[in-house]
């Protein structure tokens, strides 16, 4: 017999009666241990407290969590999943895709021109005829001045720098170079 | 859309047992609602990175994991704020057709006795008590979610049960009469 005296039970064989008690003990086991617990009394004892413990254990039923939660995680979630979805989805239509890119790259630069040429006229409206016959005015005005600069500094050029800068120097070298010629 | 329906059902399944294990671990109704949080959102994070199988350990890991962090950073070994049976009025009230509700009420009681005792088992023997006990792991489920060897599993849910009958000889005695 397993047993050491009237009280105690070997550990291997507790281990053996839990095990039963709780169900999860082999077949083999179970027959060991009601064929000892019909001739122990100890042995029926401890079964008998471990399997009411087992089956009060097994009862025990979970509590749920509170549905606040859950709702509190899926609204955080589905706030954060919404901006993301709305980012990766113009992300994933536009610029993950080159050839959508570079077309759309082409839209928006043929929109820019575009949006130049057709305002080019709204901008020359903008301008009332008295002041473009104005500004005409003044465009002539500026450029008499120009003209006048230009007739001034042709005549000074004339006059002062070819006649007396450029002409004299070469004519008296060439004076130099003749009588150099005929002198050798 | 995949996504989100995968995540549904891994909530679905695994919601209350993350939140047990919390309660019963933490001992604490609010850090348990803290931590079932932070699981769910973990959870929607990794959804694609964990393969469906094994969710439910990978779940239960997180879950041990973060209770162990919430233990540690508080340095607690405080009594239970909030009963786990909760609804003990609406069970009595539900009961009493069949049952008297002194029977009822001293089942609760018994119920209670033995969630404050399993409370008191010592994290090494609780996590995987629990875990076989009332959650319905396998023992090798158990060894990967609590990273320890399957003898080791077999051996600390021995002697968790041993501890809590030692607790309970009185009301089982008592029940016995």
């Amino acid at each position: 017999m397993q047993k050491n005296n009237s009280n105690k039970i070997e550990e291997s064989l507790l281990a053996k009666i839990i095990a039963v008690a709780y169900g999860d003990a082999g077949l083999m086991d179970k027959i060991k241990i009601y064929k000892l617990a019909k001739k122990n009394a100890l042995v029926k004892q401890l079964l008998i407290e471990y399997r009411l413990t087992a089956n009060t254990v097994h009862k025990i039923e979970e509590t749920e969590l509170p549905v606040s939660i859950s709702d509190k995680v899926r609204s955080r979630i589905e706030g954060k999943s919404n901006s993301n979805a709305v980012g990766s989805f113009i992300y994933s239509r536009l610029f993950a895709r080159p050839i959508l890119s570079t077309s759309v790259a082409l839209l928006l630069m043929i929109g820019i021109v575009g949006i130049f040429l057709f305002t080019k006229p709204a901008s020359e409206s903008k301008y009332s005829k008295i002041e473009i016959e104005l500004a005409q005015q003044q465009f002539e005005h500026s450029l008499a001045i120009v003209g006048k600069v230009f007739q001034h500094a042709e005549k000074k050029l004339e006059i002062e720098v070819i006649s007396k800068h450029v002409s004299k120097p070469l004519n008296t070298g060439l004076i130099y170079l003749n009588d150099y010629l005929i002198g050798g | 859309m995949l996504h989100s329906s995968k995540f549904d059902f891994l909530i679905k399944q695994n919601k209350d047992k993350i939140f047990n294990y919390a309660l019963y671990m933490l001992r604490n109704r609010m850090d348990a609602e803290d931590v079932a949080q932070e699981v769910m959102i973990r959870i929607w994070k990794n959804i694609n990175k964990f393969n469906f199988y094994a969710a439910r350990a990978w779940i239960m890991r997180t879950t041990h994991n973060l209770c162990i962090d919430n233990l540690r950073q508080k340095g607690k070994q405080y009594h239970r704020e909030v009963s786990l049976d909760d609804n003990l009025s609406e069970r009595i009230e539900d009961h009493n057709i069949d049952q008297s509700p002194e029977k009822v009420l001293s089942e609760s009681m018994i119920n209670e006795k033995i969630k404050n005792a399993i409370d008191r088992l010592p994290e090494i023997h609780k996590s995987p008590f629990v875990l076989y006990e009332i959650q319905g792991f396998k023992y090798k489920e158990i060894g990967k979610i609590l990273d320890i060897p399957l003898n080791s599993v077999k051996v600390n849910i021995l002697r968790a049960r041993k501890q809590l009958q030692k607790e309970l000889r009185f009301y089982a005695k008592k029940q016995l009469k």
